[in-house]
């Protein structure tokens, strides 16, 4: 299964990014039209042969597969460098800005969600679920704006990057990463803000869902401590859709979150990928898009696994069919 | 003996004073250099700065780089200090390019394409010839002039960029239409004779005096782009000098599985290419060069050692040691780094509608914004006169429903809404009145209207103006919305969308838009078109460039603008022939409004640090970007 939906997904990439009017060559064009240099037709004929665009699709298809197959990502037009180097350079700024936020969020969310759901309609719970619901209306980028321009009108702190001026050149050293650590809290509260607000409602009305159940009934009926009957059963059932969110969510520790790392201007592979479509850079667009879906088919074996680990009914069905 | 002794020792005394005697000699020319340099040169790096400089630099004074009315204190600068900019492509910094400009010859004057660049200057040529018919151009390259990286430029630079790039087919596989007799597609390509180590002579087969024009400023461009490539260094990527063999494990490094001469083009970095990653050891003769360290969303560029240009006081330009530019995501984010005073220079990335927020924030950012001059007509309106239907090419055909046109656009409207009073009415302005154009428009036979007001056509339709235009302007939005309303009050239906760039593109390039919103008159295209032939008149233009076998044969207006062009073509920038042809061509306009073009004079805003030294107080905006060496930190 893994391999034919893989080649599916390789020419949908290349046919997505193929599908706009024009091509690479044609923004380009367009890009040195906007500061006014016009390209002459004796320039264009030299382009379009620099970058194999004379040849036709199925032939560049088929070079950019093989390449592919051979780890070889090709190269992107925009960036003038192979897109292994653009994404060797980017990943971990941006796995580590993912999983800092996860893990941000988690830490956050579940005592929550399971507070509010332990305390249902209380003070607490009402001023969780307001926060939580602005948290999930308000879009990041938004916050993101608001929240910088805030923090420079009052407390002169400008937020433009994960470093601060005199390190962004600079090599990486322990200052840049300390300097990396005083920034780095930002982009984390400002993207883990919705994501905090859902996994809240999420893990709120699952537990709510649970602690009606029977179970829960009979364990206190015989006797059981609060503190077992509620972290042995219902949490670990009320869990389980988390688990399965994992598919989705190695895509996302790779791709960041664009929007917000733009208006941040954090320089992670979110950012690289619209830019990248915008222009219609194909390799560097398909490669990208190429690598997320591969993540999500992984991810979503990497959940069921997981929940078959965790949940022994899940097992134990599997045995009795 | 005794006296053979002394008078050997005479000898010896006189050869040691007239040996001494030498770096005398160069210590008198007293050349100054950057602190970084000097050290450079005591460690044993670099040889002393006469020995970097040509034999007769060029000297920047009051008035050389910006003229005086512009800048009237103009001083010698101090050496050092990093300037922050910002970019948003990777890569892509367009004020880095500007600043990095040099072409062979420098534009002189400022003005747009109406008034004219006024003439030009020796750059990188130190001497320049031009034969009485204009055909036969002698250029004489500084005598001493050295690449970046130390060596000699001479002509068979010159040489290997005719005979072996221009001549090749690989690597021209269309013969540039800027080095062609006239400007002209069609035209014999130019000739090249090397007379010595450092004069050359272009030949044309007609006369081509605008071909000045077209080194100094046409499309930005500037020695690199055609005329002058470092051979030393190039030829190691190319066929001729060497094998396949050796340059294969390029090739597969870069990922280039294909041929040499894609690797060449690679190689070969052109002015708009100087921010590239293989920009890096490329020889260049611009003041900064591309740093080892440079990335595309990181630009550094160092100061060239070699840069040919010193001050008054023998100093060697530029003053500023380093250029570092961040990328940017959002163009927010670019203001947001403005108004912090984390860059120290911008002005394409500017714009107007931000101006309160810059001056609000000027004093506490420490910058200064200095509105100047915009280098291009900033918003007017094309119609495609060979559009593919008989109705629409009969009415916009008639001149006078474009002079109708260009009364009842209410310019007033148009600069105070969108560009807060910062802009003039252009040169072919009418003065506005809908009685005038309604008039004008029932004469020519629009006199019967529909249910809700609007003119038909010929055919009894209502006449639609279909107006496209790309959405790389954040003014043309608004522009268009207020010409739909001005139209309407004269009857004429129009209808305004914006559509993605890329598409934009292809509806121009194939002739399909019916009319446009664009930009017009931009002075690095000094063109004697005020607008792009493609986007207005396709057929037309490619029946002129066929020789009449292909495309419409024009009407008698059109073929005289097309003799006008060549007119202007054949001249010398700044002559007498050429000034005249550029008056006709501005009353040519005036009569048959090619274009209309709505607003004029718009300003820009160009922000500088307030440290910042030798900043002009007026003029245009791409001047200032093009003076940028002799900018330097006074605080």
């Amino acid at each position: 299964m893994f391999i034919p939906l893989l080649l599916i997904l390789s020419i949908v990439s290349f046919v997505i990014i193929q599908l706009p009017p024009g091509d690479m060559l044609t923004t380009h064009i367009m890009t040195l039209r906007m500061s006014g240099a016009q390209v002459s037709q004796d320039e264009i004929v030299r382009l379009t042969q620099l970058y194999g665009l004379d040849k036709p699709l199925y032939v560049q298809y088929l070079k950019w597969v093989g390449n592919l197959l051979r780890g070889n990502l090709g190269y992107s037009f925009l960036w003038g460098r192979t897109v292994n180097e653009i994404l060797s350079e980017r990943l971990p700024l941006t796995v580590f800005i993912s999983i800092l936020t996860t893990i941000f969020v988690w830490m956050i969310a579940i005592p929550i969600g399971i507070y509010s759901a332990l305390h249902q309609y209380s003070t607490f719970d009402y001023i969780f679920t307001f926060i939580g619901f602005i948290g999930l209306s308000v879009p990041g980028f938004l916050l993101a704006l608001v929240a910088m321009w805030l923090l420079y009108k009052n407390f002169n702190i400008n937020m433009t990057g994960l470093f601060s001026p005199e390190f962004a050149i600079a090599p990486w050293s322990a200052g840049k990463v300390i300097d990396m650590l005083k920034h780095v809290w930002f982009p984390l509260i400002i993207i883990g803000m919705s994501g905090t607000a859902g996994l809240i409602r999420t893990m709120r009305a699952n537990l709510l869902d649970e602690l009606r159940k029977q179970y829960v009934i009979s364990a206190r009926a015989k006797g059981l401590p609060e503190r077992i009957v509620i972290f042995k059963y219902p949490v670990r059932m009320a869990i389980n859709p988390l688990i399965s969110t994992i598919g989705w969510m190695l895509a996302g520790i790779v791709s960041g979150e664009a929007l917000v790392s733009i208006v941040l201007n954090i320089q992670t592979v979110g950012p690289v990928l619209l830019q990248a479509t915008l222009n219609q850079d194909m390799y560097l667009a398909g490669s990208i898009t190429m690598i997320l879906s591969s993540l999500t088919i992984i991810g979503t074996l990497i959940s069921d696994i997981l929940l078959a680990w965790l949940d022994p009914r899940i097992r134990f069905g599997k045995v009795g069919e | 003996m005794r006296k053979g002794l002394i008078v050997s020792l005479i000898l010896v005394l006189v050869a040691s004073l007239i040996l001494g005697s030498v770096p005398v000699s160069f210590s008198q020319k007293k050349y100054k250099e950057a602190p970084l340099l000097a050290e450079l040169v005591k460690q044993g790096k670099l040889p002393p700065v006469e020995q970097r400089l040509p034999e007769d630099p060029l000297i920047v004074g009051p008035g050389t780089l910006i003229q005086k009315k512009d800048l009237p204190d103009w001083k010698v600068g101090k050496y050092g200090g990093t300037l922050r900019s910002a970019h948003h492509s990777p890569g892509w910094n367009p004020d880095f390019y500007i600043g990095n400009i040099e072409p062979l010859v420098a534009p002189v004057g400022e003005g747009v394409a109406a008034s004219g660049v006024k003439g030009t200057a020796p750059n990188i040529v130190d001497r320049y010839e031009v034969s009485r018919d204009n055909k036969i151009f002698t250029f004489h390259l500084r005598e001493g002039l050295k690449w970046s990286d130390g060596y000699p430029v001479t002509t068979e630079d010159v040489q290997f960029a005719y005979e072996d790039i221009l001549l090749n087919d690989k690597l021209t596989p269309v013969f540039p239409v800027k080095l062609r007799s006239g400007y002209k597609s069609n035209g014999t390509p130019m000739r090249l004779k090397i007379l010595d180590k450092y004069t050359f002579q272009v030949e044309f087969s007609e006369p081509y005096g605008g071909f000045l024009l077209q080194l100094a400023i046409n499309n930005w461009g500037d020695y690199s782009d055609f005329l002058l490539k470092p051979k030393h260094y190039l030829k190691q990527f190319h066929i001729k000098y060497t094998s396949l063999e050796k340059m294969k494990p390029m090739l597969k490094e870069m990922n280039l599985t294909e041929e040499w001469w894609q690797l060449f083009w690679r190689k070969d970095i052109t002015a708009g290419e100087r921010n590239s990653l293989d920009a890096i050891d490329f020889p260049m003769l611009t003041p900064w060069i591309s740093s080892s360290s440079s990335t595309p969303d990181k630009i550094m560029m160092e100061r060239n050692p070699y840069y040919f240009k010193v001050d008054t006081a023998g100093n060697q330009l530029p003053y500023i040691d380093k250029l570092v530019s961040m990328q940017v995501q959002d163009i927010e984010v670019m203001n947001m780094k403005v108004i912090t005073g984390e860059v120290d220079f911008l002005r394409e990335n500017t714009a107007l509608a931000k101006m309160p927020l810059y001056k609000a924030n000027e004093e506490k950012g420490g910058f200064k914004v200095l509105l100047a001059d915009h280098h291009l007509d900033p918003v007017g309106l094309e119609l495609n006169f060979t559009y593919d239907d008989p109705i629409w090419r009969k009415v916009v055909g008639d001149v006078r429903f474009r002079k109708a046109i260009n009364m009842a656009i209410n310019r007033k409207e148009i600069i105070d809404s969108v560009y807060y009073g910062f802009a003039g009415s252009p040169e072919t302005a009418a003065p506005y009145n809908i009685d005038m154009a309604n008039r004008l428009l029932d004469e020519m036979g629009l006199s019967k209207r529909d249910k809700d007001g609007f003119r038909l056509g010929p055919d009894g339709k209502t006449f639609v103006i279909f107006i496209e235009y790309g959405t790389f302007v954040p003014e043309f939005p608004l522009v268009s919305e207020l010409i739909v309303e001005h139209l309407k009050k004269v009857g004429l239906k129009v209808i305004s969308k914006a559509i993605e760039i890329g598409l934009w593109g292809q509806r121009v390039s194939s002739g399909t838009l019916q009319a446009t919103i664009m930009w017009l008159r931009d002075l690095g295209n000094e063109s004697p078109w005020t607008w792009n032939p493609y986007e207005i008149i396709p057929l037309y233009w490619q029946w002129y460039e066929t020789g009449g076998k292909e495309g419409i044969e024009p009407p008698k207006w059109v073929k005289e603008g097309f003799r006008i062009n060549e007119a202007i073509w054949a001249s010398i920038p700044g002559s007498e022939a050429y000034n005249k042809a550029k008056r006709e061509k501005l009353a040519w306009e005036k009569q048959y409004l090619p274009v209309i073009s709505f607003v004029g004079k718009a300003k820009q805003p160009v922000i500088f640090s307030s440290r910042f030294g030798n900043v002009p107080r007026s003029g245009r905006d791409i001047a200032v970007n093009y003076s940028i060496e002799q900018f330097f930190f006074a605080k």
